[in-house]
């Protein structure tokens, strides 16, 4: 793999581990200790057969890759410079992670949970892995989405995309996406997929701007991409 | 047809630059996923090419093929050839599209097959553009 393979899986990765650690963070507090084990892993099975078909794995299995992921993640933050030796397929095996958690909150505690604890909490992570600009107070929202836009593009993930604001609703696109290749799985075509962690990912910038919740978060996919709309409260 | 010819043709080139500079920008906003704008370029440019094809093109096709007073030769025939088939492809599929798109609310399942009809009728309706220009001139330059 290249260079800049490595640097983009890895990039990826701690984006998406922020979202992980975010929903396993609420999901202790509401569902209690051992959510992974008891409720997202029989769950990230379905993802997993619908992303890596070829992987067949069973629920011990499943176990054990989290487990292994995790702490192969959690090692490289402790100490930094550490090569975290991931692949694509790890990135992907994340995403079956985040779909199995937000599965498990779907069911269990239902659309409201993720809006008003999950998307709040990836806020508290994200900011120790997106550039500062785009954390920081003294640049407005346009320009903060358009950066993260930028990074999106720069670091390889997307290749075109869209941020709109119009009135209280923002819309943000994100086409030809590396992670797309999926979109083409039952889980997609089945619409058992919610969120574009992308779309959390803006979502979470924006309450992070705004110091507020927002009243609904909404995501479309399309077979290279993600439209997700994202609508503030009103003054 | 004589003298009248020219202008209005010249007219309708440049309305078929401006259409097609209309669905290179729906493009461009289709590729960044702003679906709203996408529409406000293509269903216009589509309208628009459905008119001028059936009230202007299609009616002095027959002319140009088999009128003994067709200045177009052998050259400008086979550009018309290109045109014509190419151009009914692109209308065909971008109609069938506009209609479906307006009934029907796009969701991922729809997609996969619509994206390679979208990038069929782009395929053809640059095809289209590109020999419509060069027949053009083929009828000016009587080859």
């Amino acid at each position: 793999m290249s260079q800049r393979k490595i640097q983009q899986t890895e990039d990826a990765i701690f984006l998406y581990f922020g979202i992980l650690e975010a929903y396993k963070t609420v999901g202790e507090e509401l569902l209690g200790e051992g959510v992974v084990h008891k409720q997202v892993i029989p769950r990230m099975g379905y993802y997993i057969e619908s992303f890596l078909p070829e992987l067949q794995m069973d629920n011990s299995d499943l176990k054990q890759m989290v487990d292994t992921l995790w702490n192969k993640i959690d090692r490289a933050i402790e100490n930094p410079g550490t090569e975290l030796q991931m692949e694509m397929e790890d990135a992907w095996k994340l995403r079956a992670v985040i779909f199995g958690f937000e599965n498990a909150f779907l069911e269990i505690l239902g659309d409201q949970a993720i809006k008003e604890y999950v998307f709040n909490k990836i806020t508290d992570y994200l900011v120790h892995y997106l550039p500062p600009e785009i954390t920081s107070q003294n640049v407005d929202l346009n320009q903060k989405l358009e950066m993260y836009l930028d990074y999106l593009k720069t670091n390889g993930f997307i290749k075109a995309g869209k941020v709109k604001i119009k009135q209280n609703q923002v819309e943000f696109s994100a086409n030809h996406c590396a992670f797309a290749k999926i979109h083409d799985s039952p889980a997609y075509r089945d619409g058992k997929t919610r969120y574009c962690p992308w779309g959390m990912i803006a979502n979470s910038i924006l309450v992070h701007h705004n110091k507020a919740p927002i009243e609904s978060t909404s995501t479309r996919f399309t077979t290279r991409g993600s439209i997700t709309y994202l609508k503030m409260l009103e003054d | 047809m004589g003298m009248a010819f020219y202008p209005i043709s010249t007219i309708v080139l440049i309305v078929e630059i401006g259409i097609f500079a209309a669905v290179l920008l729906g493009v461009k906003y289709a590729k960044q996923l702003d679906i709203e704008m996408h529409h406000m370029f293509v269903y216009p440019a589509v309208f628009l090419q459905a008119i001028i094809t059936f009230f202007w093109m299609f009616p002095n096709a027959a002319f140009y093929v088999s009128d003994p007073e067709s200045p177009v030769k052998d050259i400008g025939l086979f550009i018309l050839a290109i045109h014509r088939i190419s151009g009914l492809i692109a209308l065909l599929l971008a109609l069938y599209l506009v209609v479906f798109f307006l009934f029907k609310r796009w969701e991922n399942s729809n997609l996969k097959l619509n994206r390679k009809l979208m990038l069929a009728t782009y395929y053809s309706w640059m095809t289209a553009f590109i020999s419509g220009f060069l027949f053009y001139f083929s009828i000016l330059f009587e080859i």
